[in-house]
């Protein structure tokens, strides 16, 4: 009597309970699967609203146009290079500070890290950076995103799993064979390390991959923008256009209808390299959070 | 007796001393490495500090800031004279506030709801699947709502058409500004959010849950009495942090959404210092109103954490 009341309350308890979590994954993932389907669908079907659950009219005419238009594909190009760069760097620079910060012989260490989490918490802000820039001549150039570029956050990340992953035998080891802390880091510290590095390089190259605010400041010269500013440029279009009910003129009209052709393709564009990323993403990025969340 | 120990702590101190210089010797290549990152943090962070003195500062262009010349608090005073700057710091309050406090429960639920499920494949399958849009660049989430929203072929106008006949402006009226930020943040936070709960959860005592559910508890009392409370640490600590930004509003999203027509509730601190530092060129007075806000969320910050100290015994610092 007394089991049965308690597995009826269960079960109509695990029966809202999933139709809770299928409501909110429909409405995460509906926005994505709408426009991808959108985006090889005759852009009149769009429109009138025929495409909901499946696409209509398939055409890839909106790809194509993209392909064609210089600024998207120079800024494909350019977030390229910014990210292979900006992530080789930051890692290279990431990796030896954490390892040094890791080494508790190191005099002046407790100091030294309490020099780099204070910029976490404090720093110049927009317009002293700014200037900085104006006056070193970075200005322009990607330096002004790379240089600055160290995540602290990161950098304390990999100093504790180097701290509680590489064992000190190891290291009285290397040091009997008369090796130094280079070989000690370069042997053995970074091949034990493979999957806290997977983890912070698919954070870094997804960071310089969807930065926009810093290239907003500091890139001026639109041929040096990457994607994202591209992307936002095209966005405040769609917006302008959408801000006046009707085109006024035929000139509009036909802009807009370009426009209406590519806007969803662009969206899909722009997000396959998280797409591609996706599977190591998946496979590490739990465990990078976990990380996260120990450090606290 | 008292000389005696004197004696020996000069002598420690003296060794001390010595070996100070060849520990750091030793470790000559530790600090090599330490050289790119010390340097160029000296260069990109520490070096912009003192940049803040443009804040009591009159600004001249092609000067150093070194050489401008002090006016004090006036840039201060002019802001907060300002019936526009009232209206931009309560912009910035009201849409940080309501986010946040919508923000912050949702994961939590959703976390708790997603740890029932006892089929294992099925609830990996939502987790990962529910943090894909906080891998898209804020770029791309707001093209998806301008996208989605448009008037003329936005799906979201052509439901809202069916139904009412017409068509709503949602980039061109204040009181859409608020809702736009909230859900795109919900949509693209939930489900990364949730995984800092879910792994917190994946700690629950087993035994302790095995226990209750002999005893009788209902799932509901179990996610009450065992798994909540077992999320308390957690929860106190992303109060904390969030209470950090509690000034602060999202420039790069913000900027996404502002248009001319929504002005009224999308000028926002940030945006504002933004605008006239680096599009009219309003140098000082924009270091002025982010320093401003920098200080208060740094405050806030501050005085959470002391609370929550008092409280509980957690705190981030």
């Amino acid at each position: 009597m007394f089991k049965t009341k308690k597995l009826d309350s269960d079960k109509v308890f695990g029966f809202f309970n999933s139709i809770f979590l299928i409501i909110i994954t429909a409405l995460i993932v509906y926005p994505i699967y709408f426009i991808l389907i959108a985006s090889i669908s005759d852009p009149n079907a769009v429109a009138a609203g025929q495409t909901m659950l499946l696409p209509k009219g398939v055409t890839f005419l909106g790809y194509a146009k993209i392909l064609e238009d210089a600024r998207l594909v120079t800024g494909f190009k350019n977030s390229i290079i910014l990210t292979v760069w900006g992530t080789s760097i930051a890692m290279a620079i990431c990796l030896i500070t954490a390892f040094a910060l890791s080494r508790k012989e190191l005099p002046g260490r407790r100091f030294i890290n309490g020099f780099f989490v204070f910029t976490m918490y404090f720093g110049g802000g927009l317009i002293p950076t700014y200037l900085l820039h104006q006056s070193l001549g970075t200005m322009n150039t990607y330096w002004a995103l790379i240089l600055p570029g160290l995540s602290v956050y990161n950098m304390i990340i990999c100093r504790s799993f180097f701290q509680s992953n590489v064992s000190e035998e190891l290291f009285e080891s290397i040091k009997v064979d008369g090796g130094s802390y280079f070989t000690f880091f370069f042997k053995i510290v970074l091949p034990l390390s493979k999957a806290i590095i997977a983890v912070i390089v698919l954070y870094t190259a997804l960071g310089f991959w969807n930065n926009y605010m810093t290239s907003l400041y500091y890139i001026q010269d639109s041929k040096k923008w990457p994607l994202q500013l591209v992307l936002k440029s095209i966005t405040d279009q769609i917006k302008a256009n959408s801000s006046e009910v009707g085109a006024s003129s035929l000139m509009a009209m036909e802009t807009q209808k370009a426009e209406q052709l590519t806007r969803y393709s662009v969206v899909i564009i722009s997000s396959i390299p998280v797409f591609l990323l996706y599977p190591f993403i998946q496979k590490y990025f739990v465990k990078g959070v976990m990380v996260g969340s120990v450090k606290g | 007796m008292k000389l005696q120990k004197n004696n020996g702590d000069v002598a420690i101190l003296s060794i001390k001393k010595e070996s100070l210089l060849k520990r750091i010797l030793k470790c000559w290549q530790l600090y090599v490495f330490l050289i790119p990152a010390v340097v160029g943090m000296l260069i990109f962070h520490y070096y912009p500090i003192y940049g803040i003195t443009l804040a009591f500062k009159r600004f001249m262009p092609g000067r150093p800031i070194s050489q401008a010349p002090w006016i004090g608090f006036e840039h201060f005073r002019r802001f907060f004279a300002s019936p526009n700057s009232m209206r931009i710091i309560w912009n910035t309050i009201k849409i940080s506030m309501v986010s946040q406090v919508l923000l912050f429960p949702l994961p939590l639920i959703f976390a708790l709801s997603l740890n029932q499920v006892q089929h294992i494949r099925r609830k990996k399958f939502i987790q990962n699947v529910t943090y894909i849009p906080y891998l898209f660049s804020v770029v791309i989430v707001m093209t998806m709502a301008v996208v989605l929203l448009a008037p003329n072929s936005g799906i979201i106008n052509i439901l809202v058409e069916k139904f009412t006949g017409e068509k709503i402006l949602f980039f061109g009226e204040d009181k859409y500004v608020l809702p736009i930020y909230v859900i795109t943040g919900i949509w693209a936070g939930l489900g990364y959010s949730a995984v800092m709960y879910l792994s917190a959860l994946s700690s629950v005592d087993q035994e302790q849950l095995e226990a209750a559910k002999i005893d009788g508890a209902t799932r509901l009392r179990i996610i009450w009495s065992i798994e909540l409370p077992a999320l308390r640490d957690t929860i106190v600590i992303l109060l904390i942090l969030q209470c950090g930004h509690l000034l602060s509003v999202g420039v790069d999203k913000m900027l996404l959404i502002q248009t001319d027509l929504n002005r009224g509730a999308s000028d926002v601190i940030g945006t504002y210092a933004y605008e006239l530092g680096l599009i009219k060129g309003d140098f000082a007075f924009s270091t002025a109103i982010s320093l401003f806000n920098n200080l208060a969320n740094i405050s806030l910050l501050l005085i959470v954490n002391g609370i929550a100290n008092k409280l509980s015994d957690n705190s981030i610092f």
